[in-house]
């Protein structure tokens, strides 16, 4: 195989890297290797073990802004945890606290929904059993508290999910649920 | 603990000791946690960074999972140490930098280590041989348990609360890194990628989101967080891993049926040069571990263990080379005793 840079010898240098999902491949030959800076092996770059925030930046923000808001973010929100606001979060994409995903929360659902493909997490929860067990009892009274709250804002999205919370708790029984 | 000890530490997944370890060399699974009553790590100040890895070192003293782990404050290292706990995979290459309260903790038999104030407070990370992500989920579900009790900031619709909205939910990546020279010559890692893609995990190179892809090893992993439940998504990673498994055994097959000359004769001239070289890069080396091992998996070149493998992979990184040499080089250094690495442990290989 000719070296694809100058054609002229063989490619000995042979790259591959995994750039958005798709794979580019680079056959060169030793002096235009070295001359592209490419035997400088770049083993590790910037980013980490996760989806990196600039790929998704740009695409993820703007096409919800206007419509899946009804409220626009005309003052801006911040958070009552760190004092964190919402733009400063769209830019850099990292939270500031755990309390910024409650100050946050009606608006990062959308966000969620693109990334996760979802906004409710399904899987393990905190389960230091002992307290699970005596706070399902407390649990439910604070959710049927809640439902009726949301019932008389009309927020019923948010009341379906705590019926659906309650219904779990309720149907438990025996208070285990399958899954270690 | 004197850092040059971690350095020696033992590694469990480089043992090769878990199923299909000759394709699938690694599974990892990685918890980001955080602590509820602090900002997260990048909005702590010296105080609170601290804070927390003292509240993190008592969980360690009580918890008998945990209480021979080796405990090590990342300022304490060089830099050539820690990069070489990168290329261990035990620390992620954002650790290795510069920063306050950053300390990581490894179990004695070299399966956990926990990364305390990464990007999140805690990144519990469990890696085995092979291809065993249940037992690894396992493992690393009881040791996120040990430190439930510094009250892990979780929110009832959107799970384990991360400082970034991509980690958030289960907070769990669950990786395999596979070996699969035969797809890559068969030209079949485009339609692989795609493939996976498509149900949701993502193909990456050695060291995660664009590196290199070197030595035709590849990690496979979870792409969401958040939506499914942890035993679901490692059933996504595994059964893609299978699958990879089987067409790789079938392609390698298929080359075997039909070896002509000069797959024989690469494969041989790889052993050869690895045998007598003496200047030679990281990629280039990568390349040639990578053919001497298919060609042992087909019983073609000499027969190379898995352990014997995973330490040629790991001995040429740039910083395990200079752990061999026993001090600081420059790259074309490198090059040179790479060389004279790779030649010492050739020479224990023979030629039938
Ligand atoms: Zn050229
Ligand atoms: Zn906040």
């Amino acid at each position: 195989m000719m070296c694809e840079r100058c054609q002229e010898r063989e490619a000995e240098v042979h790259i591959k890297q995994i750039i958005n999902g798709e794979v580019k491949e680079y056959h060169l030959c030793r002096e235009c290797a070295e001359t592209m800076g490419l035997e400088g092996i770049d083993l590790f770059p910037h980013f980490n073990f996760d989806l990196s925030w600039e790929n998704l930046l740009g695409s993820l923000f703007e096409p919800f802004a206007a419509k899946e808001l009804r409220r626009p973010v005309r003052t801006e929100i911040k958070c009552q945890g760190c004092g964190l606001d919402y733009s400063t979060f769209q830019k850099t994409g990292k939270f500031g606290c755990p309390k910024c995903y409650e100050s946050f929360r009606d608006y990062i659902k959308p966000l969620l929904r693109k990334i996760h493909g979802a906004d409710r997490h399904r899987g393990s929860k905190p389960e230091l059993s002992y307290i699970e067990k005596d706070a399902t009892g407390d649990e439910l009274e604070q959710l049927k508290k809640e439902l009726k709250e949301a019932v008389e804002k009309e927020e019923y999205e948010r009341a379906a999910k705590i019926r659906d919370r309650i219904r779990e708790l309720t149907s438990k029984g025996d208070g285990s649920d399958g899954k270690a | 603990m004197a850092k040059r000890d971690l350095l020696a530490h033992p590694i469990e997944w480089v043992k090769g000791k878990g199923s299909n370890s000759n394709i699938a060399v690694s599974s990892r699974i990685r918890l980001a946690r955080n602590l509820s009553d602090f900002p997260f790590t990048h909005r702590c100040d010296h105080e609170k960074l601290y804070a927390i890895v003292d509240k993190v070192k008592q969980v360690i003293l009580d918890s008998d999972l945990l209480k021979d782990s080796d405990v090590v404050e990342m300022d304490a290292l060089d830099s050539l140490s820690r990069w070489v706990l990168v290329e261990k995979h035990l620390i992620s290459p954002p650790f290795a930098g510069d920063g306050p309260g950053r300390v990581v903790i490894v179990d004695s038999k070299g399966v956990i280590s926990i990364m305390v104030n990464e990007e999140d407070h805690l990144r519990i990370q469990v890696i085995l041989s092979g291809l065993e992500l249940n037992e690894v989920w396992r493992i690393a579900k009881k040791v996120e348990m040990t430190f439930e009790k510094l009250d892990y900031a979780f929110d009832s619709d959107f799970g384990y609360l991360t400082a970034c909205p991509t980690n958030v939910g289960t907070g769990m990546r669950a990786s395999v890194m596979v070996h699969i020279p035969a797809l890559e010559m068969s030209k079949q890692i485009a339609t692989l990628i795609n493939e996976c893609n498509r149900i949701g995990l993502t193909v990456r190179g050695t060291y995660g989101e664009g590196s290199d892809v070197l030595g035709s090893l590849y990690q496979i992993s979870n792409q969401i967080t958040l939506g499914l439940g942890e035993e679901e998504l490692i059933d996504k990673v595994a059964s893609a891993v299978r699958q990879i498994v089987t067409e790789e055994e079938r392609a390698r097959a298929v080359m075997k049926r039909k070896l002509d000359s000069s797959l024989d004769d690469r494969l041989w001239r790889a052993f050869g040069v690895m045998r007598y070289c003496r200047n030679i890069s990281t990629r280039e080396a990568l390349e040639l571990i990578s053919l001497i091992k298919m060609g042992s998996d087909m019983e073609i070149t000499p027969k190379l263990s898995v352990e014997d493998w995973n330490n040629l992979v790991l001995g040429v990184q740039p910083n395990h080379v200079q752990l061999y040499a026993g001090k600081e080089l420059t790259p074309d250094e490198r090059d040179v005793y790479r060389a004279a690495f790779l030649r010492e442990r050739l020479k224990c290989i023979e030629p039938k």
